[in-house]
């Protein structure tokens, strides 16, 4: 059951990871309805995805071993980016919350206006 | 010069998708099936769900097939010892007629009856990599070839596709169908890259000596030579012995072997040449506890029982080989990579399929009415709908059959692969004459096929889903019966969703430079 709960924080934390990179881009900004992130914002949200995806392979190897965290690492790699464009596909209002709290990495407190019914 | 560049390459991401993309998915699908061979096996032979034991049996227990295998003058005998994921003892050997398969209760020693099937171990996984094509190696070669476009198509892929990054998450299921076609193409390429290729590289290098034979010639100044290093098989006997003579306790050849290994058990028991005065008995670790397929061998001569050899450390080109080996194979017992194999095979299935189905959707306003348009649209349904149709015929085929059947001197085991080429030959003559319907009816016929197979397992072996998910040892049954209810879900929505398509028809238009 440990286990279980370990691969599945794994696998959300690589969600997360890639939702960060995803809700950097224009498209999904619009899609979850939520104004653009400046570019100092965009860097930091990134930086920190990058953090996430290589904290995940190195906890991964420390709790697996070299062989099997590294192909437990690159297999959730691929099917959390999948979950990820899948939920900005289908029900992109899931991630709207993190996307909204992305707003808090612009250090300005300015955001770029968008229109959404572009 | 790029926009040339980016062309030809689009040109051979096309064909050598469309010409090898049959043997492609037949390939990726019974290989991704293969990762629950073992599973499958435990479904399609009920005698073998068995509790497991708890501690192993003796080996003396098996000394009457070994004894069979000496009458039947057998090149070797083996037995694998049960594990995580087979409960029953497999004893194995060869006559000079055929490859005969006994199985054991693990707790009782008695020989199981015989389940007439040769499974997803027998069937589905050499399928995987032989196409069942024996003749000259040929189905290697194909699969060889394909395996060598499929990595061509990954590059060239990622060259033709003009936004990368841009469209890195980008998935459009609300535009139109082409559109939506080639973003699932995309994401199941560019996302599941990496499992593509090494699940690709890695399969060509286990095969690499069918390819390159000159490159093992050149080493060694006998192939088998580098067969028996790889496998760890260097204690085989060279001259042929004299028959008569007895094979030593198995027993105390494991009491040694357990000791020199600080406990851990022999997972093969083999014994070359039984019978004869050079045969050899060889102990096999277990190594599922490991990426790298282990080939740790103690081995002992026949007759005598004394000790004969212990496998080198491999060389370290060996040993790359059999880390790819391990990540290609999957040996190791770990369900969670298990399953994440599973799901992403099955995305290279979506790539392939979809590939298929965009060039069909690019082509059919212009092209339809075509002769090669309508060689690719009934090669399609019959390569991808068509295989999952007739792998669930199999399933259906193996719950439907008498434990002994026989029809025209054929038996259990061939009645099933029939079944299964039959179906198939037929989804592809369906395609050519119905290509309209094609996509609706077997996708319908995926679906009730999948629910079909579940209930005849309920129905001759009354182990349903609510039954197997609460007995720990049913729970390979209950993952096969609760994916083919998934699967006989997916298809039926998906049957309704292309019915309804049909009846509301959507313009199609063509974006400017979309084509690939």
């Amino acid at each position: 059951m440990v286990t279980v709960m370990i691969y599945t924080a794994f696998g959300l934390i690589l969600f997360v990871a890639f939702a960060l990179l995803a809700l950097t881009q224009f498209p999904h900004r619009r899609a979850t309805k939520t104004p653009q992130l400046l570019p100092g914002a965009a860097l930091k949200a990134r930086l920190l995805a990058g953090l996430l995806l290589v904290g995940v392979l190195i906890m991964a190897i420390w709790r697996e071993g070299g062989g099997f965290g590294f192909l437990l690492w690159g297999s959730l790699l691929s099917l959390s980016a999948c979950a990820v464009s899948l939920i900005l596909g289908w029900w992109p209002h899931l991630l709207a919350l993190l996307a909204r709290l992305m707003l808090s990495l612009n250090s300005r407190h300015t955001t770029v206006r968008l229109d959404v019914k572009g | 010069m790029e926009q040339d560049f980016r062309r030809s390459m689009g040109w051979l991401h096309t064909w050598a998708g469309v010409v090898l993309g049959s043997i492609l998915f037949a390939v990726f699908w019974m290989g991704t099936l293969s990762v629950f061979d073992s599973e499958i096996d435990s479904w399609m032979e009920p005698a073998t769900r068995l509790p497991a034991a708890t501690s192993p049996l003796p080996l003396e227990t098996f000394r009457p097939s070994l004894n069979d295998a000496i009458a039947a003058k057998a090149a070797f005998w083996n037995v694998i010892m049960p594990d995580d994921r087979q409960a029953v003892v497999h004893v194995h050997y060869r006559t000079r007629q055929k490859f005969i398969t006994r199985e054991f209760d693990p707790v009782t020693g008695k020989e199981l009856p015989n389940s007439g099937t040769l499974g997803a171990t027998g069937f589905i996984f050499p399928f995987h990599y032989t196409l069942e094509i024996g003749l000259m190696n040929l189905g290697e070669w194909l699969v060889g070839l394909a395996s060598m476009a499929m990595l061509a198509l990954c590059v060239t892929g990622v060259i033709i596709h003009r936004k990368l990054f841009a469209e890195f998450f980008t998935f459009r299921p609300t535009k139109k169908p082409r559109r939506m076609l080639l973003d699932l193409h995309n994401m199941a390429g560019v996302l599941g890259l990496p499992f593509h290729i090494i699940l690709t590289f890695s399969g060509l290098v286990i095969l690499s000596t069918t390819y390159f034979p000159g490159s093992v010639k050149a080493v060694y100044p006998n192939p088998r030579g580098y067969f028996f290093e790889v496998n760890g098989l260097t204690f085989l006997p060279v001259k042929p012995g004299k028959a008569g003579a007895s094979v030593a306790s198995l027993d105390k050849a494991a009491s040694y072997v357990r000791n020199v290994w600080g406990g851990a058990e022999p997972h093969t028991i083999l014994v070359i040449n039984p019978g004869t005065t050079t045969s050899r008995m060889a102990f096999f670790r277990e190594s599922d506890r490991q990426v790298i397929v282990d080939r740790d061998v103690i081995s002992f001569e026949g007759p005598t029982g004394k000790n004969f050899s212990r496998s080198p450390a491999p060389h370290p080109i060996i040993r790359a080989e059999r880390f790819l080996s391990g990540v290609h194979l999957i040996q190791f017992h770990h369900w969670a990579l298990r399953w994440l194999y599973f799901i992403l095979g099955l995305g290279s299935c979506v790539l392939i399929g979809t590939g298929f189905l965009f060039w069909l959707e690019t082509r059919r306003k212009t092209q339809e009415s075509t002769f090669g348009f309508r060689v690719v649209e009934g090669l399609a349904s019959g390569s991808v709908t068509g295989i999952i149709i007739a792998t669930l015929v199999f399933f259906v085929a193996n719950r439907l059959l008498f434990p002994n059947a026989n029809l025209f001197g054929q038996d259990r085991a061939t009645l099933e692969i029939g079944a299964f080429y039959f179906a198939w030959l037929a989804t592809f003559l369906h395609g050519w004459i119905r290509p309209h319907r094609m996509w609706i009816e077997q996708s319908a016929t995926i679906g009730v096929l999948a629910a079909l197979a579940a209930l005849l397992n309920w129905i001759t072996t009354g182990d349903h889903p609510l039954r197997t998910l609460f007995h720990r040892y049913l729970w390979p049954v209950a993952g096969m019966d609760v994916v083919l209810l998934v699967g006989a879900a997916l298809a039926l929505l998906t049957t309704i969703r292309l019915s309804r398509r049909t009846r509301v028809p959507t313009p199609l238009n063509v974006p400017f430079g979309e084509r690939l």
